[in-house]
C-alpha cells in the first residue's frame, strides 16, 4: 500500500467512526433520565412538554418508526415513501440534518440553533469571543506557552547535560506531566485566588483583559510544555552525537553557529511537527480548566449540556472532539511515517 | 528478554574468574527489581504508595472519627492550629484540618477517602488487565477477522473523548441499578473498564504479534504444545512486562477520573450509612472544598495535595518500572 492510499483509506475511516461515536453518544444520552425541558420528569408541565416534544421530533420513537410505516403501507404510498416513514425517527433525522449541515436547534438556549450557540457571538464581541473561539483561544495561547517554556529548557538541559541545570529542568519537567492539570488548577486557584487574591473571576468583561489569561494557559500547557522539553532534549541530545556536528566543530564553526545552525535546525523537527496533535489535544483537554476557571468554551458548555439534557449541543460536540482526535491521531501516525521511513505504512502493528 | 549471560564450560571452581562467571543466572524479574533499587525517584514513590495502601487499608483505626459523624455546633472549624478570639471560630485540637459544612472531622475523610481511591485504582486495573490481556492474546494469536475486528473497535474508542463518555456515563446511568451500587462506585469500574481495556488489549497484541513469529514459539509449536498451552506458558509470560508498566499508569488514571467526576458533581454519591466502607472520596471532598473555597480552605486543599502525591509518585514508580523492565528504552521518552 503506498503512503497515499493510507492515508486516504484512514481519511475515509474516519466516517464510520464518527457514525459510531454518534451512535454511542445517542443511546447513552437518552437513557438519561429526565428531558430536555425538565430534569426531574415529574416536574415538567406535561402539556406543555409534550407541545414542545411535537415541534422538536422529540416525541418520534428513537431509531425506527414501524407505526408510520404502517401507516404508508394503509395509504398505498411507494416502497420509497415507506422507506422514509419508517426511519422517521429521531436518530435518523439527526444524521440526516446533520449530513446537510444542520446541527439541529438548541433546547435550552431559546430560539438559538446549536451552530450559534457554538460559532455565534453576542452584543458585537470579537468573533474569538464565540464558544469555540474562546477555546481556541486557550489551546493557543496553552500552545504558545508550552512550546516557548518547553523548548528552551529541553535546549539548554541537553547542553548542560546533568550539571544542576539539567536537574533542575527536569524537575520541572517531572512535576510539569506528573502532576495532573486538574489538580495543578486546584492548587493555582487556592494560591492565587484564596491567598493572593488576585483573580476574581465574577468581574464583569473578565475575560476582556490579558491578564485572566496567565493562570488557565499556564495550567493547561504545564504537561504539553513538559512534553516538548522531554522530546526537545532527547532529540538535542541525539543530534549532539552526530558526525556532522563533529565535523562542524572540526572546521572551527563558533559554538553559537553550530548549536542554532546545525543542532536546533534538526532537533526540532520532531517537536514542531508534533505542534499540530498537541493543539488538539490540547483544545480537547481543556473543559475541565474551562470549568475551574470559568472560561466560557466548549468545554464548559459540554459540561453545562449534559446536566441540562441539551441533546443536539451534546452530541454536536461530541462529534466535534472526536473529529478533533481522530484528525490528531491520524497526523501523528503520518508524521511518524515521515520521521522515521522504517515505519511502513498500513503495515499490521500495535 | 532479558537473558544473562550464562557460562558454560570447565572452569576450575576456585579460580576468581570462576567465581564471578558462575554467578547464578539472574531472571528478569530479579533483574529488573535490583536495577529498580537504584532508581531513588522510584523507591521514594514506592514508599509513598505502601504508605497509601496501609492508610486505606487500617483507616478506620488510623482515623480519629467516622467520616461520616458530624458535630454539632462544630460547622466550618479551621485548621487545629488557628486561634480566634470567637470560640465558635477557633480551632479545636480534636479536629486536625478542621470540619466540613455539617461538622465533620477533615481529616478522618481524607484517611476514608484515600480507601476509595484505593479501590477505584485498584478494581478497574484488575478488570482491565483481564479483559485487555486475554482479547490481546487472541487477537494478536488468532489474526484475521477477530483482530481486524478488535482493531476496528479500538478505533472508534480512541475517537471517543474519554472523560465526555464518562460524564455521559455517569450522568445517563446514576439512577438505574447499576449506579445504585456501592453508591455509584460499580458504575465507574464498569465506565472506566469499558474505555481502558482497548488500550491493554492494542498493547498486548502488538507484542504477540513480534512475539509469535519467534523461534521459541515454533519450537513449542513442534514439539507438540497445544495453541492454549502457547498462548498461556510461552506468549503470556512474554508479554508480562509491558503489562506490568500499563498498570502503573492505569491505576492513577481511574483515581484522578474519579477525582474529576467527583468535582464535576457526577461522581459517586454521598454515603448516609455511616458503617460504609467507602463513606466519601477525595473527588466529593474536591466537590465540597470548592463550594467552601473561602470558609475551609482544607476541604479543598488537602484532598488536592494528596492526589497530587499519589499522581507523582505513580509516575516515578511507572518510569522506574519502564526503565527497569526494558533497559532499552531508558533515556528515550
Amino acid at each position: 500500500m503506498t503512503r497515499t492510499q493510507f492515508i486516504i483509506r484512514r481519511v475515509l475511516w474516519i466516517i464510520p467512526v464518527l457514525f459510531s461515536v454518534a451512535l454511542i453518544t445517542f443511546i447513552v444520552m437518552h437513557a438519561t433520565p429526565g428531558g430536555p425541558w425538565d430534569v426531574d420528569p415529574n416536574k415538567a408541565d406535561r402539556r406543555i412538554s409534550d407541545q414542545l416534544d411535537k415541534t422538536f421530533g422529540l416525541n418520534k420513537p428513537l431509531f425506527f418508526n414501524p407505526e408510520a410505516f404502517q401507516q404508508a403501507q394503509k395509504e398505498g404510498r411507494g416502497v420509497i415513501e415507506s422507506g422514509q416513514a419508517f426511519i422517521d425517527a429521531q436518530f435518523e433525522n439527526y444524521i440526516f440534518s446533520l449530513l446537510r449541515g444542520d446541527l439541529g436547534p438548541s433546547y435550552r438556549y431559546r430560539g438559538r440553533s446549536v451552530s450559534d450557540v457554538i460559532f455565534g457571538v453576542q452584543d458585537d464581541k470579537p468573533a474569538w469571543q464565540s464558544k469555540i473561539g474562546t477555546t481556541a483561544t486557550l489551546g493557543i495561547l496553552a500552545l504558545l506557552f508550552a512550546l516557548a517554556f518547553g523548548i528552551p529548557m529541553g535546549i539548554i538541559s541537553a547542553l548542560k547535560q546533568n550539571t544542576a541545570v539539567d536537574y533542575a529542568s527536569l524537575f520541572v519537567v517531572t512535576i510539569g506531566y506528573g502532576i495532573p492539570s486538574f489538580v495543578m488548577g486546584i492548587l493555582l486557584i487556592i494560591v492565587f485566588a484564596v491567598w493572593l487574591g488576585v483573580i476574581n473571576v465574577i468581574e464583569i468583561d473578565y475575560w476582556q483583559r490579558w491578564q485572566s489569561w496567565f493562570l488557565p494557559t499556564i495550567v493547561l500547557g504545564l504537561p504539553t510544555a513538559a512534553f516538548a522539553a522531554r522530546l526537545t532534549r532527547a532529540s538535542m541530545l541525539d543530534v549532539m552525537r552526530s558526525d556532522y556536528i563533529r565535523t562542524a566543530r572540526a572546521k572551527g564553526l563558533g559554538e553559537r553557529v553550530v548549536v542554532l545552525r546545525h543542532m536546533l535546525r534538526n532537533a526540532l523537527i520532531p517537536v514542531v511537527t508534533f505542534a499540530g496533535p498537541a493543539l488538539a489535544g490540547l483544545v480537547t483537554g481543556s473543559f475541565i480548566i474551562e470549568n475551574q476557571f470559568g472560561v466560557a468554551g466548549i468545554g464548559d458548555l459540554f459540561v453545562r449540556s449534559v446536566s441540562r439534557r441539551d441533546y443536539t449541543v451534546i452530541m454536536a460536540l461530541t462529534l466535534f472532539y472526536a473529529l478533533l482526535i481522530a484528525l490528531a491521531n491520524l497526523a501523528v501516525d503520518i508524521i511518524y511515517g515521515f520521521l522515521d521511513p522504517r515505519i511502513q505504512m498500513g503495515k499490521k502493528e500495535g | 528478554m532479558a537473558v544473562a549471560t550464562r557460562v558454560q564450560g570447565p572452569l576450575a571452581p576456585q579460580s576468581p574468574v570462576a567465581t564471578v562467571l558462575q554467578r547464578k543466572p539472574s531472571g528478569l524479574y530479579s533483574d529488573a527489581w535490583r536495577r529498580m533499587r537504584k532508581n531513588k525517584a522510584t523507591m521514594v514513590g514506592l514508599s509513598i504508595i505502601i504508605a497509601f495502601v496501609l492508610i486505606a487499608v487500617f483507616a478506620s483505626v488510623l482515623a480519629p472519627h467516622n467520616a461520616l459523624q458530624s458535630y454539632s455546633g462544630y460547622t466550618f472549624r479551621p485548621a487545629a492550629w488557628v486561634s480566634d478570639p470567637d470560640p465558635t471560630r477557633a480551632g479545636d485540637p480534636r479536629f486536625l484540618f478542621g470540619t466540613d459544612a455539617i461538622g465533620r472531622d477533615v481529616l478522618s475523610r481524607l484517611i476514608y477517602g484515600a480507601r476509595t481511591s484505593l479501590i477505584v485504582g485498584l478494581v478497574p486495573m484488575l478488570i482491565i488487565l483481564t479483559v485487555g490481556t486475554t482479547v490481546g492474546l487472541i487477537a494478536g494469536f488468532a489474526g484475521g477477522k477477530v483482530d481486524n475486528l478488535l482493531m476496528r473497535i479500538t478505533d472508534i474508542i480512541y475517537a471517543f473523548p474519554d472523560l465526555l463518555f464518562f460524564i455521559l456515563m455517569m450522568t445517563a446511568l446514576r439512577d438505574t441499578w447499576i449506579g445504585n451500587l456501592l453508591n455509584g462506585l460499580i458504575l465507574l469500574f464498569v465506565s472506566l473498564a469499558i474505555v481502558n481495556w482497548v488500550g491493554v488489549a492494542r498493547l498486548v497484541r502488538g507484542q504477540v504479534l513480534s512475539l509469535k513469529e519467534k523461534e521459541f514459539v515454533e519450537a513449542a509449536r513442534m514439539v507438540g504444545a497445544d495453541r492454549i498451552r502457547i498462548m498461556l506458558k510461552h506468549l503470556l509470560p512474554n508479554s508480562l512486562a509491558p503489562i506490568i508498566v500499563s498498570a502503573a499508569f492505569i491505576i492513577p488514571n481511574a483515581i484522578l477520573v474519579e477525582a474529576i467526576l467527583g468535582y464535576l458533581g457526577v461522581g459517586m454519591r454521598p454515603a448516609t450509612d455511616p458503617a460504609s466502607l467507602f463513606p466519601t472520596s477525595w473527588g466529593g471532598m474536591l466537590l465540597e472544598g470548592r463550594d467552601a473555597i473561602n470558609a475551609q480552605i482544607f476541604l479543598l486543599i488537602t484532598p488536592a495535595i494528596a492526589i497530587a502525591t499519589i499522581m507523582l509518585s505513580f509516575t516515578f514508580v511507572g518510569d522506574g518500572l519502564r526503565d527497569a523492565l526494558d533497559p532499552m528504552m531508558k533515556g528515550k521518552i
